[in-house]
């Protein structure tokens, strides 16, 4: 999943406008940047059988105890910066881990070294790719809805539905 | 080096957005006094 996150961090955002945009937006992606990181370090990447199965080896930067980790981490060092968006801040990483859950592969462990790994992009089948399009719309719909009646954010509203609808698009081509 | 690019790729995916999306979603500039308005 790609943009579903900066729809979900946007409407986040619309939900709770005191916490600073940024701050929202990048612990919404925190877990992927943490693997990128991590398969520059070599200690994340491709299974072996990726070509066939998709599955990746994340069981740090994308298990539930890892995302539950870099959530609390993420807060605590934003609590300068954000005050008050702690909860907020936790809320946008693992949620994450919670929308990757129906769109991956059965990769996502519930702690680094589980022998069992979840996913459920075969359980739902066609349906999975739907779900980020449906989760997209929902969160920019909710986004937007709230910027309209609201000074303290969203000046362009819709140049940044605009962008994560771009977003979007990249991502089904990808 | 594939490694290296594929994670340069991810972190600059989930970074690069960023700051444009929180540019476009600054508050709302208050609205200016029309001419002749006397402000509160």
């Amino acid at each position: 999943m790609y943009a579903g996150h900066f729809a979900t961090a946007l409407a986040l955002k619309a939900a709770r406008p005191s916490v600073p945009t940024w701050t929202v937006l990048l612990g919404s992606g925190l877990l992927d940047v943490a693997f990128g990181a991590l398969v520059i370090a070599g200690v994340e990447g491709g299974a072996p059988d990726y070509a066939q199965s998709h599955r990746l080896l994340i069981p740090w930067s994308h298990s539930l105890l890892g995302a539950v980790v870099l959530a609390g981490l993420y807060a605590l060092a934003l609590r300068k910066r954000a005050p008050g968006a702690g909860p907020v801040l936790f809320a946008a990483v693992l949620s994450h881990w919670l929308l990757d859950l129906a769109v991956h592969p059965a990769d996502m462990q519930l702690w680094p070294g589980d022998a069992r790994a979840y996913g459920f992009v075969r359980l739902f089948g066609p349906v999975s790719g739907w779900f980020e399009t449906a989760l997209v719309l929902a969160a920019l719909g909710y986004y937007a809805w709230r910027a309209r009646h609201s000074a303290a954010f969203g000046r362009h509203w819709a140049g940044a539905c605009t962008v994560v609808a771009a977003l979007w698009m990249l991502g089904l081509a990808a | 080096m594939a490694h290296l690019i594929g994670g340069m790729i991810n972190i600059a995916l989930f970074t690069l957005p960023v700051p444009l999306l929180a540019w476009l979603d600054r508050p709302k500039a208050p609205a200016e006094p029309l001419a002749g308005q006397v402000g509160s």
